[in-house]
């Protein structure tokens, strides 16, 4: 996610993780968030979601991990709960601001 | 005499005008200046509310050119630029949420970040955005 982030957010393209749960099934802390964030290698927002906001998306009421929502420009929900994949995520990404 | 008197008139109309403009030039050239350094001049601080000679107004490690530019707020200490950089949209204030489903507005939500910031999904409102949802295992 890292690579695809460097490479279009210069195009509009933002990503953000949603971390739900610690190994304790926890909301995750900021040390943890910043652990996530090095062994991942990602420089966008790594939060936690201790309200579980990625529930919202879903209509079951609870995400299967991982999850993906796509937002659009305006704040739409383009995606609201699913597994999109890169090629996806770029086609959307033209679509939103060509 | 007529003509005189024209000519007369015109020159008092001059000269008021170029005392007025003096005046002017002088206020003017006042307002283009940027005392603090802070990247606003003179008179954008004084239409911001913002103090001209003082480059951080709020105090919160940012100067006040520094938020105009990135959107937020230089009279408020908690809004600030992400200490991770990504860029805020001023259109963050102006969304109207209407549900989570497709083809809905998102509800704006607020959550820590890796820098203990506070960050908001509308935040990034002129973007595509792509939520991972993801936990530890």
């Amino acid at each position: 996610m890292e690579a695809l982030y460097q490479e279009h957010k210069d195009e509009g393209l933002m990503i953000v993780t949603l971390l739900m749960e610690n190994y304790d099934k926890e909301p995750p802390s900021q040390s943890e968030l910043v652990e996530w964030a090095e062994q991942y290698e990602q420089t966008f927002p790594v939060l936690s979601d201790a309200p579980r906001v990625a529930d919202r998306f879903t209509e079951r009421g609870e995400v299967s991990l991982p999850s993906h929502s796509v937002i659009g420009p305006g704040a739409e929900v383009l995606v609201a709960d699913g597994n999109v994949t890169e090629e996806e995520i770029l086609g959307l990404l033209e679509s939103a601001f060509r | 005499m007529i003509r005189f008197a024209g000519m007369a008139l015109f020159l008092l109309g001059t000269a008021c005008s170029t005392s007025t403009g003096t005046t002017d030039s002088g206020t003017s050239a006042t307002a283009q200046l940027d005392d603090d350094g802070d990247g606003l001049t003179n008179g954008e601080e004084a239409a911001l509310g913002t103090d001209p000679a003082l480059e951080d107004s709020d105090g919160d490690g940012h100067s006040d050119g520094e938020e105009v530019d990135g959107n937020t707020d230089p009279l408020d200490d908690q809004d600030r630029p992400y200490a991770g950089g990504w860029p805020i949209a001023d259109c963050r204030d102006g969304i109207a949420s209407t549900g989570n489903s497709e083809g809905d507005i998102a509800d704006d939500f607020t959550l820590m970040d890796q820098f203990g910031e506070q960050v908001r999904l509308h935040s990034f409102c002129d973007r595509l955005v792509v939520l991972v949802g993801s936990a530890f295992w």
